[in-house]
C-alpha cells in the first residue's frame, strides 16, 4: 500500500493536510475523498501538517475542515495552493467584525 | 466489539475502582517528605503530595481542600492515611473522605512525634490497611461504571486528526453504554465553543460553557495578553494549524460528539452519567489532577510529540497518532493509532484498539508511566497564600 501523502477529515472539506515532508512545488498528489479520488498539484511548497486547498475557494467563502469552518478567505485561493495565515481569518473572537462573536 | 466489561474493585458508596492502593495523602506541603518516605517503605501504597495547603484562603482554599478530598475519595484509592502538620486539617481532610465509606488514619507531625513519630506510627497504620483492603478481589463491571477522563497534551497536526476522534469514539461508546466522560482544558474549547454550546443538554449549560471560555479569554485580558491572537501559538502555526478554530476543532473532538449533561468546576464528580465539562486548565498535570479528585477511575491522554507525565491516582492511558512519536517515546506510549495517519487503520478499528487496551488495563495492566512512577500531582492555585 503506497503511504498517504494528505488527508482529507471530511467529506465537506476544502482543504487537505499534508502528511509528507519536503514536497516541492508542482509535485502531484493523490487526494481521497470517500470513494473518489482524482489528482491535484501543489502550487506552492508545503510542509508536513500544512495544508492545501482541494476546491477553488473565493475570497469571502469559507474554509472547511473536520466539515467545518475553520476561517474565511482573505483572497481568491487556487486548487492546489497553501492555505495558512497568509490566507485564511478567523471568524471567532473578532472584536473588529460585528458578526464575529 | 466485547462490550462485557473490565474486572474491577466494587467501592461500598458505589464507584468503582480500576486500581486499589492505600493514598497516602499529605494535607499541607509540610508533610510531603513524611508521607513520600513511608510511601516507599509500605508496597501497595501511592503518595499523594500536592503541594501548598497552609496559609490558603477562600476560594483558593476551597478548590485545594475540595481536591485533596476529591483524590482520596477517588474509587482507586481502597483506603487512604491523611498526614498533616496538626491534627484539625488532617481530620478535616478525613472526614470529607470518609463519606465514602473506606477506612481513613490520620496522623499529625505536632501530636504523634515529628516526623520519626509519624513515620513509625504511619508504617503500623499502613501495613494493617493495606493487608485488610488487598483482601478485596476484582469483579466483573460493566463500561455504565466506567468514569473516563479525556485530555490532550503535546498536540500537533496529528493529534486532531488521529489520536483525538479516536479517543472521541471512545467517548461517545462509553457514553452509549451508559458510562461517563469528563473533558476539561476550556482554552482548549475557545473558538469551538458553539459547536459544544449546542451539544449542551439545556440552555443554562450552554451559558456556562460560553462563561466559562469568556472567563479564560478575560484572565488573559487581565495579564495584557491576547488570548485570540497569541493562539494558535507560533510553534501550533509553525506546524500547520491556521486559526484558533484550525486548532480548537481538532482538540474537542477527543470529547466525542454526544449530549453535554453539564459542567463542574475544578475537582468536582459529574452529577450524572454521560459527558461533562470541567473547568480545569490544561497544564497536563493540573488537569489530571482536577479530573483525578473528579473521580475519574481512568483517563486517556491523546497526544502528537508527547507528554510522558501520569498521574499516580489514576492510570493514564498515552495515545498517538505520531508515527515518529511513537517510535522515539516508545516508552511513554501505550496505545499506537499512527495507521490512522498512513492510512491502514480506520478510525473505528482505532477506538477498537483503545478500547482492548483500556478493557486490560482498567483490569490491572500497568501503563507505562505507572511502571516507572512517572506520575505527579498538582492542585491549580487561584490565589495568593497569607
Amino acid at each position: 500500500m503506497p503511504k498517504k501523502t494528505n488527508f482529507v477529515v471530511n467529506e465537506k472539506d476544502s482543504v487537505t493536510t499534508i502528511l509528507q515532508e519536503g514536497l516541492e512545488k508542482g509535485a502531484k498528489l493523490e487526494i481521497k475523498v470517500g470513494e473518489n479520488s482524482e489528482f491535484i498539484e501543489l502550487t506552492d511548497e508545503v510542509r508536513y501538517g500544512h495544508k492545501i486547498a482541494i476546491k477553488q475557494i473565493k475570497k469571502g467563502e469559507k474554509i472547511l475542515k473536520y466539515g467545518l469552518t475553520i476561517g474565511i478567505a482573505n483572497k481568491d485561493i487556487n486548487v492546489g495552493e497553501h492555505v495558512h495565515i497568509q490566507n485564511v481569518e478567523s471568524i471567532r473572537g473578532r472584536g473588529d467584525l460585528a458578526k464575529g462573536r | 466489539m466485547d462490550n462485557k466489561g473490565f474486572l474491577g474493585y466494587r467501592r461500598s458508596d458505589g464507584q468503582v475502582g480500576a486500581r486499589n492502593y492505600l493514598g497516602i495523602i499529605a494535607g499541607m506541603d509540610n508533610a510531603n517528605p513524611v508521607v513520600r518516605t513511608l510511601s516507599q517503605l509500605l508496597n501497595g501504597s501511592i503518595a499523594i503530595c500536592p503541594g501548598y495547603g497552609r496559609g490558603q484562603m477562600g476560594e483558593d482554599f476551597n478548590l485545594h481542600r475540595r481536591s485533596i478530598i476529591g483524590l482520596g475519595k477517588n474509587p482507586n484509592i481502597g483506603a487512604c492515611l491523611v498526614i498533616s502538620l496538626e491534627p484539625n486539617s488532617a481530620n478535616e481532610i478525613a472526614k470529607g473522605i470518609k463519606l465514602t465509606g473506606k477506612p481513613v488514619a490520620t496522623l499529625s507531625l505536632q501530636d504523634d512525634g515529628g516526623f520519626i513519630g509519624v513515620l513509625e506510627k504511619g508504617l503500623k497504620i499502613g501495613q494493617s490497611l493495606i493487608f485488610e483492603s488487598t483482601a478485596q478481589q476484582r469483579e466483573l463491571i460493566g463500561f455504565d461504571e466506567l468514569v473516563l477522563g479525556v485530555e490532550c497534551g503535546g498536540s500537533d497536526a496529528t493529534s486532531g486528526i488521529s489520536s483525538n476522534p479516536a479517543v472521541g469514539m471512545v467517548s461517545d461508546w462509553i457514553v452509549e453504554q451508559g458510562g461517563t466522560v469528563i473533558m476539561s482544558e476550556p482554552t482548549e474549547w475557545i473558538g469551538a465553543e458553539h459547536i459544544l454550546m449546542r451539544r449542551a443538554r439545556t440552555k443554562q449549560i450552554a451559558e456556562q460553557i460560553q462563561k466559562c471560555a469568556d472567563k479564560y479569554i478575560n484572565i488573559a485580558k487581565s495579564q495584557g495578553l491576547d488570548l485570540l491572537k497569541n493562539n494558535p501559538t507560533l510553534d501550533n502555526i509553525a506546524g500547520g494549524l491556521s486559526t484558533i478554530e484550525d486548532k480548537t476543532l481538532g482538540a474537542i473532538r477527543k470529547g466525542g460528539s454526544k449530549a453535554i449533561e453539564g459542567l463542574v468546576a475544578y475537582g468536582e464528580k459529574p452529577t450524572g452519567k454521560g459527558l461533562f465539562l470541567m473547568d480545569a486548565p490544561a497544564a497536563a498535570v493540573e488537569n489530571l489532577t482536577a479530573i483525578a479528585a473528579g473521580g475519574a477511575n481512568l483517563i486517556l491522554f491523546s497526544t502528537g510529540r508527547s507528554n510522558p507525565i501520569g498521574i499516580s491516582v489514576v492510570p493514564t492511558i498515552k495515545i498517538s497518532g505520531n508515527k515518529k512519536t511513537v517510535k522515539i517515546m516508545a516508552s511513554d506510549i501505550d496505545v499506537d493509532v499512527s495507521g490512522v495517519m498512513e492510512g491502514t487503520l480506520g478510525l473505528e478499528l482505532a477506538r477498537d484498539k483503545i478500547m482492548h487496551r483500556i478493557i486490560s488495563i482498567a483490569s490491572g495492566q500497568m501503563t507505562k508511566n505507572e511502571i516507572l512512577s512517572n506520575g505527579e500531582v498538582s492542585i491549580s492555585r487561584i490565589g495568593e497564600s497569607i
